[in-house]
């Protein structure tokens, strides 16, 4: 343990930097604006880096602490604080790395708006919440850096706030994270009431021979991790979060604030690995949001849609991963998608950019000489993100896989390949309808209209890409490539942190038939969704021709939105309605008013006694004086 | 010390009186004097404030009337320090905002304000039944006619409605209290809350001292106020001049929860435990229900004061738990709110002044037309639906910690509550601050506005990542009554 005093550092800069930009967002130039903002996630990078050779100087299971506060209450202490050790590290080293590049993009990409101030300043927020959850020793620390990813998360996808869409996007995004964090809250609860501390390494502790409760408290979380990270049943705000601008979904809700919900898994591993069911649960939720969002992106025709159910889809399989215990190849494969996953984002703005704000992809296509760059970018994502090798996400989705195979889940690992030929099958139509063929000739209006999503933003036609914005995509589509190099890395990197309490070792190479049924499956997604939508597809003319959203079962995503609406937001207003309408103003008030008039009907019919007749008071004072004899004769 | 808190502000209120109401801007200052000179006195007081003992400090004793066993007796503890430290950082900021705003009757609005802060100072700070009665009631007055005559169309009504509701509560409190008061033998007699709540501790659960109970809690309850005694809220808010409100939230309420923790529960906690699942139930209704109809609201202002409702029923749940943590978590809720209300209160009236309507219908696009005061609103709505890293979010955690210990999984409910308040937030941040302008410009935030908001901010922050002084002021005193309330 070594007191270091790079971890405030890491997490007060963008927060002071955040501060600054909104004060002074109208007064400084662009430039200064943007460059400032970006050049403090780059120092953020390097204060991170700094910190990962002090780690490393630590050697073994040395890990980087910083205690901030401590209290008592009742005679049990808290406590809360920072730490880094080399699963935080992981995290934050992207955070930062891939947030410096996003926020590179963004000098470009957001040019002549007018909020560019505000916009800064809530990416460095982001930036010093996510730093703040992947750090935090405690599960108060957790939750602040939780809740605060969500309110960065909130004020971005809202960002353009004259628009009602982007407005009932953010609210959406904040509420179901809302209905995840109250379930962790319990979760929390539970832990600290039964081993008596916030910190981890006590719940851990308890844990170890406790797993019934470890069975609840692993669900609780479970609900606040599959909220934040998109995973069923509560996925449904991360599609409409695309309403956001680009570099927003790129960087929170692709690259790494989804991710949380795997990290929190990862970093609770004793409390998960102490309980098989909560293991299968989050298992079984990963590989069924794997195969639904994949299932839900063949039929979008908004490209950040489709990127968005893909992340949906991505982000099971690292549950999945964690779920059967491969907690390495989970973090492994954060890293992966944060370079891919990032890059098609980025490559996606780019493409919007120079169209002037269109989203849809019927209304591309040819786009391969236009645009060159964006075409050779997004096809190194789209391989990688297939997973064909040598490709970056290739290595991850391999080692998901073969640890649910090895682990016995054979079902699961169906899921987890079946799903896979959907990703091959989705990204192919994907490229092919964005890139390839021809585009079709006259694009009908009303279509058009309604799928120009940051119209305000980007309304005036075509735009040429400055370097700010192909940079940074040059270096994410070059780490799709090599990125799985870190195969070697990751295992022997995160295992003194697994080792500290006994995870199950938990092997991650796939039998040669295993892995050649899952580039065989692959193969058969490409070829299928080529002969569908390639540049002479069978479906691609009606496939382009189609106007309006996406329909039917895959288009609508299952109907969880209209599933919801009937069964939850109509029900929670209805009943709004009657409690504001009518229960409180005229049922309960309406008592107490009643009662109030009552009283004041007695007082006038009891008005009689004050009438000024002396008689009248003889009488009432003999009745009492009767009454009061009575009393004593009989009772006393 | 703790004599010349309270009854400063009355003797300059005394001294107003003797100042031509022409001369207004001597009376302004005056109530600046009257009410910042308390608050330093408290801050001297915090100073020297022996954290981690749960013995009573500053005492002033002196016989009142000594056959009854009545005595004016003074004191503070960590329940009361921490109340007393609010009530005297809120008045000064409330004249702050009376400033500009008041323009009518202005000398006799100054004196009621100023008699007003030496009631609830003196709430906060009277150890003897009798005195605390009397500070009790005079806080109702100066508040009766602060609403009746400053406030908006429906004053009178809100008013007496408002004076009837406390006042039949204050009565039955009274009558609670005389029938514990009567159960000792004429020698042991007192009304020393301390010495008497050492005699009560022994009396058998019994009808007799259910129904004390019962009273005393009753009239604690309309002023916190618990579901479903709450419906004098709404309607004294909606009415009441900005500055009011933000006393009346910040400070009258806490009335109501200091004495659940001075009073009613330290006295009769053998009552207390039976039952606790009935307060347990009556706060998580008034969390659910409150922030229900909060939903529905059409007004700012009684979306704001649903909201109070909800929150006190955090404080409800923390009581009803008895563990340390929830009665920690209950009564940080209430400095928490007694922050952020007021706060909240305010913003309703920059809004109200620039734009004359607090109609949400008529409100909109604020962001654009108004950042700086629309920034105020989206912190403070933030802070009051329990955002982590700021005040409310600490007191609704350890609420929830606690009371998971004495309810389990029914804190759920609670949950459920929290989402229903961050819900109607958030709709209420879409009705005032998004869209697109419907006003072409109006003022922007003024230096006085800022005055107001930055010290409440600041301690909101401070307390949500650094919360540990308020826990270890509140400690001693949380062991000893959780050790109570638990039959430990």
């Amino acid at each position: 343990m070594y007191e270091s005093m790079l971890l405030p550092l890491i997490v007060a800069l963008p927060l002071a930097s955040a501060a600054v930009l909104a004060a002074f967002r109208n007064r400084w130039p662009h430039r200064v604006i943007g460059w400032a903002g970006t050049g403090v996630v780059f120092v953020t990078f390097l204060l991170s880096l700094a910190a990962f050779a002090q780690l490393r100087g630590l050697g073994g299971e040395g890990v980087l602490r910083w205690v901030f506060s401590r209290w008592e209450i009742g005679g049990r202490p808290y406590e809360w604080g920072l730490v880094l050790d080399p699963l935080s590290m992981w995290w934050l080293l992207v955070v930062t790395g891939v947030g410096f590049l996003i926020h590179l993009y963004s000098i470009g990409y957001m040019a002549g708006d007018e909020s560019y101030g505000r916009f800064f300043a809530c990416l460095n927020y982001f930036v010093f919440a996510m730093s703040l959850l992947v750090m935090a020793d405690n599960f108060l620390g957790l939750v602040m850096g939780w809740t605060n990813v969500g309110l960065a998360s909130y004020m971005l996808i809202g960002f353009y706030i004259r628009k009602p869409s982007a407005n009932a996007a953010q609210m959406k995004a904040y509420l179901t994270n809302m209905v995840g964090e109250v379930f962790m809250l319990a979760g929390i609860a539970v832990a600290v009431i039964r081993y008596g501390s916030i910190t981890f390494d006590a719940v851990f502790q308890g844990v170890q021979a406790d797993p019934g409760w470890a069975t609840a408290i692993g669900l609780l979380i479970l609900g606040g991790a599959a909220a934040k990270s998109a995973q069923l049943p509560l996925h449904i705000w991360l599609p409409d979060a695309m309403e956001g601008p680009t570099p927003v979904s790129a960087m929170l809700h692709a690259a790494t604030m989804v991710t949380a919900g795997v990290y929190a898994v990862a970093r609770l591993y004793p409390i998960y690995q102490a309980s098989e069911t909560a293991m299968t649960a989050v298992a079984t939720v990963g590989a069924l949001s794997a195969l639904a969002g994949a299932l839900a992106a063949t039929r979008q025709y908004d490209i950040k849609k489709v990127l968005a159910y893909s992340t949906m889809s991505q982000i099971g399989y690292m549950f999945l991963a964690n779920g059967v215990g491969a907690h390495g190849a989970a973090a492994f494969h954060f890293l992966t998608h944060a370079f891919f996953k990032a890059a098609l984002f980025l490559c996606a703005g780019i493409i919007i950019h120079e169209l002037g704000g269109q989203q849809d992809i019927r209304r591309m296509g040819g786009l391969r000489e236009k645009m060159p760059f964006a075409f050779w970018t997004f096809l190194v994502g789209v391989l990688a993100l297939i997973g064909l090798p040598p490709f970056a996400g290739f290595f991850s989705k391999d080692e998901i896989l073969a640890a649910a195979l090895n682990e016995g889940h054979y079902f699961l690992f169906a899921l987890g390949v079946v799903a896979a030929g959907l990703t091959a099958f989705y990204n192919t139509r994907l490229f092919s309808l964005v890139f390839l063929g021809d585009p079709l000739e006259a694009p009908a209006k009303s279509g058009k209209r309604k799928h120009r999503r940051e119209e305000e933003h980007h309304d005036h036609g075509h735009h040429e890409t400055p370097w700010v914005m192909k940079a940074p995509v040059a270096v994410l589509a070059a780490l799709s490539v090599v990125g799985g190099a870190f195969v070697l890395a990751v295992d022997p990197y995160l295992h003194p942190v697994f080792a500290r309490f006994d995870a199950r070792e938990v092997h991650v190479h796939a039998p040669v038939w295993a892995m050649a049924l899952i580039l065989g499956v692959a193969a058969l997604g490409i070829w299928a969704a080529w002969a569908l939508y390639g540049p002479r597809g069978s479906r691609r003319q009606a496939e382009q021709r189609s106007v309006g959203a996406p329909a039917g079962l895959l288009g609508r995503a299952f109907y969880f939105d209209e599933i919801y609406e009937l069964f939850v937001y109509q029900p929670v207003l209805a009943l709004a309605d009657l409690v504001g309408h009518y229960a409180d103003p005229r049922g309960v008030d309406g008592l107490v008013n009643g009662l109030a008039r009552m009283a004041y009907g007695l007082g006038g019919r009891l008005g009689w006694l004050h009438s000024g007749y002396v008689r009248r008071y003889g009488l009432t004072l003999v009745i009492g004086l009767v009454a009061v004899l009575i009393y004593f004769a009989f009772y006393v | 010390m703790l004599s010349l808190i309270v009854f400063f502000p009355l003797a300059v209120a005394v001294a107003m009186l003797l100042v031509p109401r022409t001369q207004e801007k001597l009376i302004k200052g005056l109530a600046l004097v009257g009410t910042l000179v308390p608050l330093a006195l408290t801050l001297v007081l915090l100073s020297r404030f022996e954290v981690g003992s749960g013995a009573i400090q500053f005492q002033e004793k002196f016989v009142w009337i000594p056959s009854l066993g009545i005595q004016y007796h003074m004191g503070v503890d960590g329940w009361g320090i921490t109340m007393l430290a609010l009530s005297t950082l809120l008045f000064p900021l409330a004249v702050l905002a009376s400033f500009g705003y008041i323009e009518h009757r202005v000398k006799d609005y100054f004196v009621l304000l100023l008699i007003l802060e030496t009631g609830t100072n003196g709430v906060f700070t009277a150890l003897d039944f009798v005195l605390f009665y009397v500070f009790w009631e005079i806080v109702l007055l100066p508040m009766y006619f602060l609403i009746g005559i400053w406030g908006g169309p429906r004053r009178e009504y809100a008013a007496i409605k408002f004076f009837l509701y406390t006042l039949i509560g204050s009565v039955i409190m009274l009558v609670g209290a005389l029938a514990l008061y009567l159960q000792f033998p004429a020698g042991q007699r007192t009304f020393d809350l301390i010495e008497l709540a050492k005699l009560t501790q022994g009396l058998p659960v019994n009808a007799l001292t259910t129904f004390a109970f019962f009273a005393l809690l009753l009239g604690f309850a309309v002023k916190v106020p618990a579901f479903p005694f709450h419906t004098w809220l709404p309607d004294a808010h909606v009415e009441a001049p900005t500055p009011i409100s933000m006393l009346l939230a910040g400070i009258l309420l806490k009335m109501g929860t200091y004495a659940m923790v001075r009073i009613s529960h330290p006295m009769l906690p053998q009552v207390a435990r039976q039952w606790a699942w009935l307060i347990a139930v009556v706060g998580i209704i008034g969390i659910v229900y409150a922030a229900f109809a909060a939903m529905a609201q059409k007004d700012f202002k009684k979306v704001v004061a649903y909201s109070s409702v909800a929150h006190m029923g955090f404080f409800l749940l923390g009581l009803a738990a008895g563990t340390p943590e929830a009665l920690a978590g209950g009564y940080f809720e209430t400095i928490a709110h007694g922050l952020i209300s007021p706060l909240f209160f305010f913003v309703v009236g920059m809004y109200y002044e620039r734009t004359h309507t607090r109609e949400l219908e008529k409100l909109g696009g604020m962001f654009l037309t108004v950042p700086a005061v629309s920034f105020v609103m989206a912190f403070t709505a933030f802070a009051n639906l329990g955002l982590p890293g700021l005040a409310g979010f600490i007191a609704e955690f350890f609420t929830l910690v606690g009371s998971y210990q004495t309810w389990g999984l029914w804190i759920l409910g609670a949950g459920l509550g929290m989402v229903i308040i961050a819900a109607f937030h958030l709709i209420l941040m879409r009705q005032v601050l998004m869209g697109e302008k419907k006003y072409e410009s109006l003022p922007d935030i003024t230096p006085k506005e800022i005055t107001i908001f930055a010290p409440l901010a600041a301690l909101i922050v401070l307390f949500g990542v650094y919360p540990a002084p308020v826990f270890k002021v509140l400690d001693p005193g949380i062991k000893v009554l959780s050790a109570l309330l638990l039959g430990g």
